[in-house]
C-alpha cells in the first residue's frame, strides 16, 4: 500500500513539470510549436542554434535539422540575418534537473523566452573490445555481489546486497524468477561484497556479518543467520561490518586470495582470483585509473593483455565452473554492474 | 619741574641711550653672525641631503636590479616568451616588493599590460604605455615619477629595467616612495625639518622661526613634480638671541637703574647747593631777611651762595637803617602829631589860664564868673586832651589779632547795623546804605574786634565825605583765595596826592578827628596781611577795598 | 533500466582523478582536514559534506525526491496533511531510537520558520504534519538540510542519525567526528575525521584551496577537487525610498564591470563569470543574462543620474575585513568604476552576506549554495513566492527580479587539494561526501 503511494505521489509530483522524454522528433516539434506560438504569424526570422550541453554532436545535429523542419510547418520562415526581422535563438544547455532548451526571440529591444526542460533517450552503448575472452551474463542497477549458475547453467543465481534473484534462460536471454530478500541482522558494510556457493541443499550465501542458506523447493527461500562462516573451500571468511576477509593462516585481514596469494592494496590492484586452467593461474584486475583484468601465472607473471572494462570491478570470484572467473564490473557509463564469466582463451 | 627732576633726567637719559645704543649694537652683530652661521649650516644640508637622495637612487636602481635577476622573473619572461598564461603571476610583484623593501613594482608585459603591480594590485591589465615609448631604458637611470595610486598620487624615486621575453621585453619597472617619511628616515641635523610639496600647490604653512630653502623635484622631462622645503629652525638662534637680549635687557635695565640712581644722586649732589640757595630766597621772600645761604663750595654756586648772603646782609642792613628811619619818621611824624594835637587843646588851656590871671588881676569881681567859664573850659580842654591821649592810647594798645574764620558778610551787616540810627539821623541829609554782599564771600581768618573797628573807622570816613548825604556801598567779594571787603561813598573824593598820603598817621582832610582812624584801618589790615588800597575820583566818590586772604 | 545519458554525461565531465579505482576500500583510518575558513555552526553549507543529520527525504540527482529517514509519503488532496513513515532500526548518535516521537521537535522548530501554524502528531513510527495553509512544497523543505533531523544534550551539541557522530567541537577551531558503527546505511569506512579551521598549514590529509592567487606551493603528488560553481560573489544593494539613485547605480556599475579579470587572475579561473544568481550548470538559462562590459554607455549614465561622480564624495563598497580576495575583488571594481567617472571606495566590514542590504552602501557578499533545488535557492535569496524547481520559465522570471539589487560577479568552484592516500568513492560535482572516503594504510 505504502509503496504503492510512493509511486502515485512520485508520479504527482513530476506530472506538472513534465520534461519531454521521448524522441527527438517530439521534441523538435514541441519546441517548434511554442516557439511559434511567440511569433506573429507567417513571420520571417532569422535563426541560431547552439549546444552548450554534452548532447553528442550527431544527436544535435539530427536536432536541428527536426527543428528547422518543425518550424517551417508551422509557418515560419527561416532567411538570413537582417535588423529588421525578428532573431531566434535556440539554446541546449545542462541544468541540475536534466538538459533544458531555452528560446529566445529578439525583435529590436523587446525579448521574450520559452523555456522546455528535456530528457533525451539514452546513447547506444560502447562495446568495449575484448581480447581475453568475457561472456556477459546479467547487468542491473543494484550492485551485483556474486553469481551462481546452476542447473547445467540454465538457472543463475544473482546474489545482491539485499535479496538473491533467480534467473532461467530462455533462449539466450535470462528472465527473472523468483526473488528471496535477505534479512540482515546488520547493515550491509559499504562497498558491499558477498558470495553464494552452491551447497547440498540448496546454497549459501556468505556476507559480512551474516552467513544465509538458501533452497530451492518450495520456494526459492533464504535463511540468514549472523556469523561469518568459512567459505571458499574452508580458507576465509568475512569480517563483520568491513569488506575484508581474513583467515586462521594469515594473521592480519586481506581484501582477496587466490591460490596463496593474499592481495593488499598496490601492486597487483585489488581483486585477483584464481583460475584453473592449463594455460593460467590467476585472473587480476590492474590498479590503474580504469579498470582491466589481465592473466598471470602463479608466480605472478603476466601472461596475457590487459582487458580494459568500463568502470572498476567490484568483484571477482573463481566461478563454480572450473576455468571461470565471475566478473562485476560497474559500468560508470551506463551506472549498471554488469556481470560476466571470464575465461582463457589459450592461444599459444 | 624742578631743576633737579631736569638735570636727574637728562643724566638718566643720557644713562639709558648709552645703554640702548650699546645693546642694540650687540644684538645686530650677535644676529648677523648667527644668520651667516645659519645659511653656511643650511648649504651644508642642502649638500647632504642632495647625496642622500643619489645614494637612495643607486640603492632603489640596485633593487630594481635584484628584481630583474630573479628566477620569478626569468620564470614570468619564458613565459611570456611562450605566450602562456600570465595570470598565475598577479601577485607576484607584490611578493617580490616585499622581499626588495620596495613601495613601488610594477611587471608590465611587452604590450604595455601590466601583469602584476605592487601598489595597485588591482590594475593588472591596465596599460602602462610610458614604458614602451621609451626604447632605451639603461640610460634613463633613477626619476622621479609621480605614481597613481588607489587612494591618491605618490611621488617616487623610480627606475626601469628591461628582461628579454622572446621576441619582446618583459618591464620592471619600481622604487622607492619619495614620501614625508622618506625624508625623515634621511639622516639631518637637529632642527632641521625636510618636507614635501606636491605640485600643484598645497599652501606651506612654515614656521616663522625657520629659514626656509626650496629645492625643486625634477621628472624625466624636466617638469616640476614636487618642491621639497627644507626648514632651518632657527630656534636655537632665536632662543640664544632671546638669551642675549634678555641678558642686555636684565644687563641694561640693571645699568639704567644704576644710571638712575647715579644720576639722581648726581642731580641731587649738583642741584643741593642750588636748592638750599632757593630756599634761602624763599625765605627772604616770606621775609626772614636773615637767612644765610649755605656755602659748600668754591664753584659758582659757591660763589652765588657768597654773594646771596651778601646780598642779603645788605638787605637786612637797609632794612634795618629803613627801620630806623621809619621809626625815627614814625616818631618824628608822631612828635609833629602830637605836638599838632595837643597845640590845640593847649593853647585854649593857655588862653585860658592867661584870662584867669587876668582875670585875677584885672577884675576881681569878674573872677568868679571869669574862673567859671575859664575852669568849665579848662576842664572841656583838658577832656579833648585825654580824648587825643586815649586815641594814642588806643592806638600804641593795639594787640596782635586774634585770628578766627569771620563771616564777612555778617561783619558787613553789624557794622552797617551800628551805623542805621546814625544814618537816618534826622537833621542830617540821609545817606542810603547798600549792602552788595556777595553769596560766596565765605569767612577769612580775622580779629573780629579789630575788623570791625577797622570798617567802623571807613564808614565814618565815608559819612564824613558825604556832608550832603550821598550813598553808601558795602561791598564784598572773593576771588583767588582772597576777599574783598569794599566800602564807597560818592562824596566829594580824593586827589591822587591826597590817596597816597591817606593812611599816614594824623593826615586827616577832616576838620576834626585825630587822623589816626585810617592809620588803624592800615594797622589792623596789616597785622592781618591783608592789603589796603584806596580808589578816588574828585567829585565822584571814593572807594576803599581791604583785601584779606581767604 | 539505464539512466539517462546526460546524468553521467555531466558527471564524467567532472573527473576524479585522484580515486584509485582498481583498489578495494579499506576500513579504518582517520582523515585529517584542514579548511580557512571556520565553521561557526555544525550544519555549514560547505562543498566538504560530512553528514553528522539527515532529513527524511533527499534531493536525488536528477532533482526528484527519494527517500532518506522517511520511506514512504503521503498526502491528502490539499496538501495540507502529510503522512510520512519513518525508516525502521534506523537510531541516534546515543542509541536513542528513531521514531515519531525523537524526530518531531526538530522537525516542528524547522517547519514553524515557514508554515506558522504547523502541527505534528506521531505514533510509533508515523509522522502527520498539518497545517492550515497547503504546503505543496514541503517534500523540499523536508529536503533542505535546515529540517535535519536531530536532538540535542547538554554533553553533545548535535545528536544525528548520520554516518557520522560528534566527537568534539570548538565552534570556529576544531571539529572531530568518528564513525557511527549502527548507521542503517551502513557503518563509513574512516574511523574518525579531525577538521582544522584556519590553521592554514595545508598539512593535513584535506585541505581546501581558497579562491585566489595560490600562496602556498602544493607539494608533490596532491590531487585537487573543484566542486561545479556554488559560490556566488556578488555585489548588492539596498533599494529604498531613500536610495533612489540605486536603479542607476547598479545599472551603471553593472555596465562597467569586466569580470574576465576576476575570474581569470584574482579567482585564478577557479569560477566562471556570472551574471544570474544560480550557476549555469544549476538553471541551464544562465546564459540569458550574459552581458558584455559597455564603458561609453555607464559613463552616459553616470554623468545623467550624477551618481558618486569624482568630486562629489565615494559610494562605499565594503568587503569582509579578513578576506583577502574579496578585498582584490573589491580594489579591481573601484578600478573598474573609475573608467566610467564613478568613485567607488572599498571599505573593509565586517562579515555580513545576507543578500538584504539595509544600508545604501554597496556591499560585497559571497553566497553559497546549498542544495542543487533551484527553487529553494532562489527562495533563499529572498524569492517571495513560491517557486517550483520544474518549472524553469518561472524560475527564469523570479530571478530577474531578484536581479535588480544584486550584480552577480563570479561563481567560485570549492577546490580540495589530497594527499594520495585520501580516496573517495563515487562523484557528485555539487559535494564531496566524506562518508564515501577512505584512507590508505
Amino acid at each position: 500500500m505504502l509503496r504503492v503511494a510512493f509511486a502515485l505521489l512520485f508520479g504527482l509530483v513530476t506530472a506538472t513539470a513534465q520534461p519531454v522524454t521521448g524522441a527527438v522528433t517530439e521534441t523538435a516539434a514541441q519546441l517548434a510549436s511554442r516557439t511559434s506560438s511567440l511569433l506573429p504569424r507567417h513571420a520571417t526570422v532569422s535563426l541560431d542554434l547552439q549546444n552548450l550541453s554534452a548532447l553528442p554532436a550527431a544527436e544535435w545535429s539530427t536536432f536541428r535539422s527536426l527543428f528547422e523542419a518543425e518550424l517551417r510547418k508551422a509557418g515560419i520562415e527561416i532567411a538570413a540575418p537582417s535588423p529588421a526581422e525578428p532573431r531566434v535563438r535556440i539554446t541546449l544547455s545542462d541544468s541540475a534537473r536534466g538538459l533544458l532548451f531555452v528560446a529566445e526571440i529578439t525583435s529590436g529591444d523587446s525579448r521574450q523566452v520559452a523555456m522546455l526542460p528535456w530528457s533525451p533517450p539514452p546513447s547506444a552503448e560502447e562495446k568495449p573490445r575484448v581480447t581475453l575472452t568475457k561472456k556477459p551474463l546479467w547487468a542491473q542497477e543494484e550492485p551485483i555481489l556474486d553469481v551462481l549458475l546452476l542447473d547445467s547453467n540454465t538457472q543463475m543465481l544473482v546474489l545482491n546486497a539485499s535479496k538473491v534473484a533467480s534467473f532461467r534462460l530462455s533462449g539466450d536471454k535470462w528472465t527473472g524468477g523468483a526473488t528471496a530478500s535477505l534479512v540482515l541482522p546488520r547493515p550491509i558494510p559499504r562497498d558491499p561484497r558477498g558470495r553464494i556457493e552452491s551447497a547440498p541443499d540448496g546454497f549459501r550465501t556468505y556476507l559480512p556479518g551474516t552467513t544465509c542458506t538458501g533452497v530451492f523447493e518450495p520456494d526459492l527461500k533464504v535463511t540468514c543467520a549472523p556469523g561469518n562462516e568459512t567459505w571458499l573451500e574452508g580458507h576465509v571468511r568475512w569480517v563483520t561490518d568491513r569488506n575484508m576477509l581474513e583467515s586462521d593462516t594469515v594473521k592480519a585481514p586481506f581484501y582477496t586470495t587466490a591460490h596463496g596469494l593474499f592481495g593488499g592494496a598496490d601492486g597487483w590492484g585489488s581483486d585477483i582470483a584464481p583460475i584453473d586452467d592449463a594455460c593460467g593461474g590467476i585472473i587480476a584486475s590492474s590498479a590503474t585509473n580504469n579498470d582491466s583484468v589481465r592473466a598471470y601465472t602463479t608466480q605472478a607473471v603476466a601472461e596475457s593483455d590487459a582487458l580494459p572494462l568500463p568502470g572498476p570491478v567490484t568483484a571477482l570470484w573463481p566461478a563454480e565452473t572450473h576455468g571461470q572467473v565471475t566478473l562485476v564490473v560497474h559500468n560508470l557509463q551506463t551506472g549498471e554492474y554488469e556481470a560476466s564469466r571470464l575465461g582463457l582463451a589459450c592461444s599459444q | 619741574m624742578s631743576f633737579r627732576a631736569k638735570v636727574f633726567l637728562s643724566i638718566a637719559a643720557t644713562a639709558v641711550l648709552s645703554v640702548w645704543i650699546v645693546a642694540a649694537v650687540v644684538s645686530t652683530l650677535v644676529t648677523r653672525s648667527f644668520e651667516r652661521r645659519d645659511a653656511q649650516r643650511t648649504a651644508s644640508l642642502v649638500n647632504q641631503f642632495q647625496r642622500e637622495f643619489y645614494r637612495r637612487g643607486v640603492e632603489v636602481a640596485r633593487r630594481i636590479d635584484a628584481v630583474a635577476d630573479s628566477d620569478s622573473i626569468q620564470r614570468l619572461a619564458l613565459n611570456l616568451a611562450g605566450h602562456a598564461d600570465t595570470s598565475p603571476y598577479f601577485s607576484e610583484a607584490q611578493t617580490l616588493a616585499q622581499e626588495q623593501s620596495l613601495d613601488f613594482l610594477e611587471l608590465v608585459g611587452p604590450d604595455a599590460t601590466i601583469i602584476s603591480s605592487a601598489e595597485w594590485p588591482a590594475r593588472f591589465g591596465y596599460k602602462e604605455d610610458w614604458l614602451t615609448a621609451t626604447p632605451d631604458w639603461k640610460s634613463q637611470g633613477v626619476f622621479l615619477k609621480k605614481e597613481d595610486l588607489a587612494d591618491g598620487e605618490a611621488l617616487g624615486l623610480i627606475t626601469v629595467r628591461t628582461v628579454k621575453a622572446g621576441e619582446g621585453l618583459l618591464y620592471v619597472a619600481g622604487g622607492r616612495r619619495l614620501d614625508q617619511e622618506f625624508l625623515d628616515s634621511l639622516p639631518g641635523a637637529e632642527g632641521m625639518r625636510v618636507r614635501l610639496y606636491r605640485v600643484p600647490g598645497e599652501a606651506a604653512p612654515v614656521d616663522s622661526d625657520a629659514t626656509v630653502t626650496t629645492l625643486p623635484l625634477r621628472g624625466r622631462d624636466n617638469q616640476l613634480l614636487a618642491t621639497l622645503l627644507i626648514e632651518n629652525s632657527r630656534a636655537d638662534l632665536v632662543a640664544l638671541k632671546k638669551y642675549i637680549q634678555g641678558t642686555a635687557a636684565i644687563v641694561g635695565a640693571a645699568g639704567v637703574l644704576l644710571g638712575l640712581l647715579l644720576s639722581f644722586w648726581t642731580a641731587s649732589r649738583v642741584t643741593r647747593p642750588l636748592r638750599s640757595l632757593a630756599s634761602s630766597v624763599r625765605e627772604v621772600a616770606v621775609g626772614n631777611w636773615d637767612t644765610r645761604a649755605t656755602i659748600s663750595s668754591s664753584d659758582e654756586i659757591g660763589q652765588l651762595a657768597r654773594d646771596f648772603n651778601g646780598m642779603t646782609e645788605q638787605l637786612v642792613e637797609q632794612r634795618d637803617r629803613m627801620i630806623q628811619a621809619e621809626r625815627v619818621a614814625a616818631w618824628r611824624e608822631l612828635a609833629r602829631r602830637l605836638a599838632h594835637e595837643l597845640k590845640n587843646p593847649l593853647f585854649p588851656l593857655q588862653i585860658t589860664i592867661e584870662n584867669l590871671q587876668r582875670a585875677r588881676d584885672a577884675s576881681p569881681e569878674q573872677f568868679d564868673e571869669v574862673f567859671r567859664e575859664s575852669t568849665s573850659t579848662l576842664l572841656t580842654e583838658l577832656g579833648h586832651l585825654k580824648t587825643i591821649i586815649g586815641r594814642f592810647s588806643d592806638f600804641a594798645k593795639m594787640p596782635a589779632p586774634q585770628l578766627e574764620p569771620v563771616n564777612v558778610n555778617q561783619i558787613a551787616r553789624e557794622v552797617i547795623q551800628l551805623f542805621e540810627a546814625q544814618l537816618q539821623a534826622p537833621g542830617r541829609p540821609a545817606v542810603k546804605a547798600t549792602l552788595q554782599l556777595a553769596a560766596d564771600a565765605g569767612e577769612a581768618p580775622a580779629d573780629p574786634e579789630q575788623l570791625r573797628r577797622a570798617l567802623h573807622n571807613l564808614v565814618l570816613n565815608a559819612l564824613d565825605a558825604m556832608p550832603h548825604g550821598g550813598e553808601l556801598v558795602f561791598r564784598t567779594s572773593r576771588h583767588d583765595n582772597k576777599v574783598a571787603i569794599e566800602i564807597s561813598d560818592d562824596g566829594e573824593g580824593l586827589t591822587p596826592e591826597e590817596c597816597d598820603r591817606l593812611f599816614t598817621p594824623y593826615y586827616t582832610t577832616k576838620q576834626h578827628g585825630t587822623g589816626l582812624g585810617l592809620a588803624i584801618v592800615q594797622s589792623v589790615v596789616s597785622d592781618h596781611k591783608g592789603t589796603i588800597t584806596v580808589h578816588s575820583e574828585l567829585g565822584k566818590g571814593t572807594t576803599f577795598r581791604i583785601e584779606l586772604k581767604a | 533500466m539505464k539512466l539517462p545519458v546526460w546524468a553521467w554525461l555531466a558527471l564524467s565531465s567532472v573527473a576524479i582523478p585522484l580515486a584509485n579505482a582498481a583498489t578495494r576500500p579499506h576500513y579504518g583510518g582517520s582523515l585529517t582536514v584542514e579548511l580557512s575558513s571556520a565553521w561557526t555552526t555544525l550544519n555549514e553549507s560547505s562543498a566538504l559534506s560530512i553528514p553528522i543529520t539527515e532529513t527524511l527525504v533527499r534531493l536525488n540527482a536528477r532533482g526528484g525526491i527519494g527517500p532518506a529517514l522517511a520511506v514512504a509519503w503521503q498526502h491528502d488532496a490539499d496538501f495540507k496533511r502529510w503522512r510520512f513513515s519513518l525508516r525502521p532500526k534506523v537510531t541516534f548518535h546515543d542509541g536513542e531510537p528513531l521514531n515519531g516521537a525523537s524526530a518531531a521537535p526538530s522537525l516542528l522548530a524547522a517547519l514553524k520558520k515557514k508554515y506558522g501554524d504547523v502541527s505534528i502528531q506521531t505514533g510509533g513510527q508515523a509522522i502527520v504534519i498539518q497545517s492550515s495553509e497547503a504546503m505543496p512544497d514541503l517534500l523540499a523543505d523536508l529536503g533542505a538540510p535546515r529540517a535535519a533531523v536531530f536532538r540535542q544534550s547538554e554533553a553533545n551539541p548535535l545528536i544525528g542519525t548520520g554516518p557520522f557522530r560528534v566527537i568534539a567541537w570548538e565552534p570556529g577551531r576544531r571539529l572531530v567526528v568518528a564513525a557511527f558503527d549502527d548507521y542503517w546505511g551502513s557503518r563509513p569506512y574512516l574511523d574518525s575525521i579531525a577538521i582544522e579551521f584556519g590553521s592554514g598549514h595545508a598539512r593535513a590529509d584535506i585541505f581546501d584551496i581558497p579562491a585566489g592567487p595560490a600562496r602556498r606551493i602544493l607539494p608533490e603528488g596532491i590531487a585537487t577537487w573543484s566542486s561545479s560553481p556554488r559560490t556566488l560573489v556578488a555585489i548588492t544593494v539596498a533599494i529604498t525610498a531613500v536610495n533612489a539613485q540605486a536603479p542607476g547605480l547598479l545599472q551603471a556599475l553593472a555596465l562597467v564591470i569586466d569580470r574576465a579579470p576576476i575570474v581569470n587572475v584574482l579567482a585564478q579561473r577557479k569560477g566562471e563569470a556570472a551574471f544570474s544568481l544560480l550557476p549555469q550548470w544549476l538553471s541551464g538559462y544562465a546564459f540569458l543574462f550574459q552581458s558584455a562590459p559597455d564603458v561609453p554607455r555607464a559613463k552616459q549614465l553616470v554623468t545623467q543620474l550624477q551618481i558618486g561622480q569624482l568630486g562629489l564624495g565615494p559610494i562605499s563598497l565594503s568587503y569582509p575585513a579578513n578576506d583577502a580576495f574579496l578585498r582584490s575583488v573589491a580594489e579591481r571594481i573601484a578600478l573598474n568604476a573609475r573608467d566610467a567617472g564613478m568613485a567607488i571606495q572599498p571599505t573593509p566590514g565586517p562579515l555580513n552576506n545576507a543578500l538584504n542590504n539595509p544600508g545604501g552602501t554597496l556591499r560585497l557578499v559571497e553566497w553559497q549554495l546549498e542544495s542543487t533545488d533551484a527553487a529553494a535557492e532562489l527562495q533563499r535569496f529572498g524569492e517571495p513566492t513560491q517557486l517550483d524547481s520544474s518549472k524553469p520559465e518561472a524560475l527564469y522570471q523570479a530571478e530577474r527580479s531578484l536581479l535588480d539589487h544584486v550584480i552577480p560577479l563570479v561563481h567560485l568552484r570549492e577546490t580540495f587539494g589530497f594527499t594520495p592516500r585520501v580516496h573517495i568513492q563515487g562523484s557528485d560535482p555539487f559535494a564531496l561526501h566524506l562518508e564515501d572516503a577512505w584512507v590508505q594504510h
